[in-house]
């Protein structure tokens, strides 16, 4: 069975990871998350959404949390994912390897003096 | 409508995903439907989830891991069924491609539907409609209700119907909703399962009498098989009627059934014989007298003289015998049948066939085979069953888990069986040889 690759990190990954440097979210809070961070721009499909869940999950990225106490109702009963430590640091790294690309650009006046 | 329409989609994925997510896709699904409103934002969504059925489906039967082949273990959400998968072939382009725009149609015509008529076809909040009730409960609804015709709607009746309408809805919240209005004690638990209710899809009253306002005798026929049953329940007189007793046997093969009504006499046959009977094999022999003295005790107490039905009388015993021993395991059977006149000792080639179609409709008792995160295998399996009948399930359970890193048998619920059968596993799970 082929093994699901983070290497390099796939936009939707990056997107969950940096929705979960917030807070602790449900698979519907992520993809709220993701289109709020995109202004609307990128809205993860279930299929996608879980998936990079599910790949995260295997390379313990992000973690399953047990949802608050006392709330027992099928609506709370929703998985919760929490970023680990491992998944933080993997989104800086990204986060800065896309910051060095942006350097990169500025310098090349990839943006005609528009301000990014 | 939609909602369904989604889970339906959701059958591209594969198995394991679908073991994994689908619950939550289709609750993901439940929160954008109820938030985005509007044509254009429920076309929108159609459009997201149709982009990401096409990126998303050949992406996850790249990366599938083994599954089920051949296991009938049950893997539905939302009422819906699923399929298994057997090979792991992949989904060819033009199937891919002719389910796109298939689905893609279909949806289309859908959303302008749903959008225009959604206030019409909408039903008052908790008051469901008759055609709701009629394809909710079905025919079963039908069998429940005309079984008032003739017959006085006494206690044991009123209980006998609501259990029989939430039994064969097949719809676990009304079987719930049964047990805390009707049976809080839950002398019914073993009847009220969506498992019971999957294998036999649920029963047919052939007839039955209430000679009792609080008691009800019964007779039921699986509707998925020919096999009969013979029941009575008992009900508590409460303003809402509760189970007090219920049972209920199956009828074997080429047997005749016998209608007991215990006297006196006959329930001290009973209690002198349960107490030879625990005497002779019981493992402590100090418990076995304990529980002796406590049967006579309570026939001398005269807590016995109101009981003429043998199954209630056999539970009555197995309740005084549990509270002395504590053991679960010790039971007093009552079988109402006897077979006929001139039959040779032991199960004839009836029997025996019936019983290994019995198991084999019950898929041997494996209620689930399914592979957990971290590729953990699953296995809940509620007997030790018959080795001869059942050895090819078993193998093929666990050859569905030959790739599991490490695997939970679950027999929190098994209640024994077969000892070939424990050999039959450990051969299969530690690459040991059976014992001839």
């Amino acid at each position: 069975m082929p093994k699901r690759k983070l290497d390099p990190l796939p936009p939707a990954a990056f997107q969950i990871l940096l929705a979960l440097a917030g807070a602790d979210l449900h698979g519907y809070g992520i993809m709220r998350q993701v289109a709020d961070q995109t202004g609307g721009r990128v809205r993860l499909g279930p299929g996608t959404l879980y998936s990079s869940i599910q790949s995260l999950l295997e390379e313990k990225l992000i973690e399953e949390i047990n949802p608050a106490d006392g709330k027992d109702s099928e609506q709370d009963r929703r998985r919760v994912y929490r970023l680990s430590p491992a998944g933080r640091k993997l989104a800086r790294n990204e986060a800065e390897r896309l910051a060095d690309l942006l350097r990169v650009a500025r310098a090349k006046n990839i943006f005609r003096g528009d301000y990014v | 409508m939609s909602e369904k329409v989604y889970a339906w989609l959701l059958r591209l994925f594969p198995a394991g995903f679908r073991q994994a997510y689908g619950k939550e896709a289709l609750e993901l699904f439940r929160d954008r439907w109820r938030d985005e409103r509007g044509l254009f934002l429920r076309l929108r969504l159609w459009g997201d989830l149709l982009a990401d059925l096409v990126i998303s489906v050949p992406r996850e039967y790249r990366f599938a891991r083994a599954t089920l082949s051949g296991q009938c273990a049950r893997s539905d959400f939302a009422a819906i069924p699923g399929f298994h998968v057997l090979a792991d072939d992949r989904i060819r382009p033009t199937s891919l491609l002719l389910g796109s725009m298939l689905a893609a149609v279909a949806l289309g015509g859908l959303t302008i539907l749903s959008s225009i008529a959604s206030t019409d076809l909408r039903e008052a909040p908790g008051v469901p409609s008759k055609r709701s009730v009629d394809a909710r409960y079905g025919p079963i609804g039908a069998v429940a209700l005309s079984l008032g015709a003739g017959i006085p709607d006494t206690p044991a009746e009123k209980v006998f119907k609501a259990w029989l309408l939430a039994f064969n809805s097949g719809d676990p919240s009304a079987m719930k909703t049964f047990s805390k209005l009707y049976d809080p004690t839950e002398k019914m638990s073993r009847f009220v399962t969506r498992r019971l209710q999957t294998s036999t899809g649920g029963f047919e009253v052939l007839s039955a009498t209430s000679p009792e306002p609080t008691f009800i005798h019964f007779c039921v026929k699986e509707i998925k098989s020919p096999t009969t049953g013979l029941g009575s329940m008992r009900v508590n007189p409460t303003p809402t009627p509760t189970v007090a007793a219920f049972n209920m046997d199956e009828i074997p093969p080429g047997t005749v059934i016998t209608e007991i009504k215990l006297d006196a006499a006959e329930r001290h046959r009973v209690i002198k014989g349960t107490i030879a009977t625990l005497n002779e094999y019981y493992v402590s022999p100090k418990v076995a007298q304990q529980m002796a003295d406590a049967l006579l005790a309570h026939e001398r107490n005269g807590d016995d003289n109101a009981e003429t039905d043998g199954g209630f009388f056999a539970e009555m015993l197995t309740a005084k015998m549990q509270v002395v021993s504590h053991d679960g395991h010790l039971r007093v059977v009552y079988k109402p049948f006897k077979t006929k006149e001139g039959a040779s000792v032991g199960p004839t080639p009836e029997e025996i066939a019936h019983h290994r179609e019995a198991m084999k409709r019950n898929n041997c008792s494996f209620e689930e085979v399914r592979i957990l995160p971290h590729n953990i295998g699953y296995l809940k399996f509620n007997t030790f069953p018959d080795v001869d009948v059942c050895r090819s399930t078993v193998e093929g359970a666990m050859k569905s888990l030959r790739h599991a890193d490490a695997i939970i048998f679950d027999l929190r619920e098994n209640r024994g069986g077969d000892p070939h059968m424990v050999w039959c596993l450990c051969a299969a799970t530690f690459s040991i040889t059976e014992p001839t």
